[in-house]
């Protein structure tokens, strides 16, 4: 996974309601965005993609510096449910949370699937 | 001395670490060419047959075979095998000297401070190159071995964990983790660990704050003994 920290397409405006925007990246595939600036006190995102980024076999992470997630994916602004896979890997003091996604079309439908892990400070 | 074997992604690394040869299933001895030899089969053979059999015991030499593995992805991929038993200067100056980002199977637990001792060079390496930067940044290798060898390292090492561990004058690394074994590791298993190092661009004092990003995928055979 190509690493890209991305803090430039965070609106958190709306505390209820955040969102990241990576429709402007020309390819989301095999990259890990990291998301900086998201804090403990975000805990649900909202994730734009373009149509025009979506290929077969997409995959791509997000890394939150915090307990964060992305709860729902809007692709040209429309709401696309997605299966996940809620790891439960660590239970406190979550220090990381990495959100892998593999998009999968069949039959021209998308399915969307999620696997959490979240991670701890390591003490020894 | 290479300490190195390129292999391919269809080795059966990832289904398996203790994948027998089909002569061992079947508890008898195999080649791994299944090529006719005349002269080599069951039963008696002629005066003139034990006679050149003889006469190749003694000329033959016994060479190694040839890597049974594709070599795909070779310098992509590599392994420490379970033989080599020392970390000397060689294999140090070779693994100092390794291409990032790459790929190293550390096989079982036979050799655990060799392992130990590869990952903290390499780790090294890599926040190395990361802390070089002032901006965010990030670089990622790959372990698969039984057990973890940071935490083999931090055994082996004089300090009380793997942040002071990888730490130096010039950088603060913190450790995070998804999960592991609070006891040892069974040999039925593998663990597939990405060490992602991340610059953060934050910087503590004159330390450049670095997060070690370990995440764990345990993987089990499913061959039974």
């Amino acid at each position: 996974m190509e690493f890209v920290s991305k803090n430039d397409t965070i609106d958190k405006n709306d505390k209820n309601d955040p969102s990241i925007n990576l429709t402007n990246e020309n390819d989301i595939s095999n990259k890990l965005f990291y998301f900086s600036e998201i804090s403990g006190s975000v805990l649900n995102v909202n994730l734009y993609l373009d149509k025009s980024q979506i290929t077969e076999n997409l995959n791509f992470d997000c890394l939150f510096p915090s307990d964060s997630k992305i709860e729902k994916i809007y692709i040209f602004n429309n709401e696309y449910p997605f299966y996940t896979n809620d790891g439960n890997d660590a239970t406190e003091n979550i220090s990381y949370t990495k959100q892998s996604f593999s998009i999968l079309i069949d039959n021209s439908n998308l399915n969307i699937f999620s696997h959490i892990k979240r991670f701890e400070k390591k003490v020894n | 001395m290479s300490y190195f074997k390129g292999i391919g992604r269809k080795s059966g690394s990832y289904k398996g670490r203790k994948l027998p040869l089909i002569g061992l299933l079947e508890n008898k001895k195999h080649t791994i060419f299944n090529e006719y030899t005349v002269g080599s089969g069951v039963g008696a053979s002629s005066v003139a047959t034990r006679r050149l059999k003889k006469q190749r015991a003694r000329i033959k030499k016994c060479t190694p075979p040839e890597p049974i593995y594709p070599e795909l992805d070779e310098n992509e991929y590599f392994e420490i095998s379970d033989d080599v038993n020392k970390f000397d200067a060689v294999l140090e100056e070779q693994i100092t000297n390794m291409e990032l980002e790459k790929t190293v199977d550390l096989k079982g637990t036979l050799n655990n401070d060799v392992d130990a001792d590869v990952f903290t060079t390499y780790a090294i390496s890599h926040i190395n190159e990361v802390s070089k930067s002032n901006d965010v940044s990030s670089l990622t290798f790959t372990t698969t071995s039984v057990a973890n060898p940071a935490n083999v390292a931090v055994d082996n090492s004089t300090e009380d964990n793997i942040d002071k561990l990888l730490s130096s004058s010039d950088y603060k690394v913190t450790t995070s983790i998804n999960y592991e074994y609070t006891d040892e590791a069974p040999e039925s298993i593998s663990q597939n660990i990405e060490h992602t190092f991340i610059n953060t661009g934050e910087i503590d004092g004159r330390l450049k704050l670095i997060e070690y990003i370990m995440t764990i995928t345990v993987f089990e055979t499913l061959l039974k003994n």
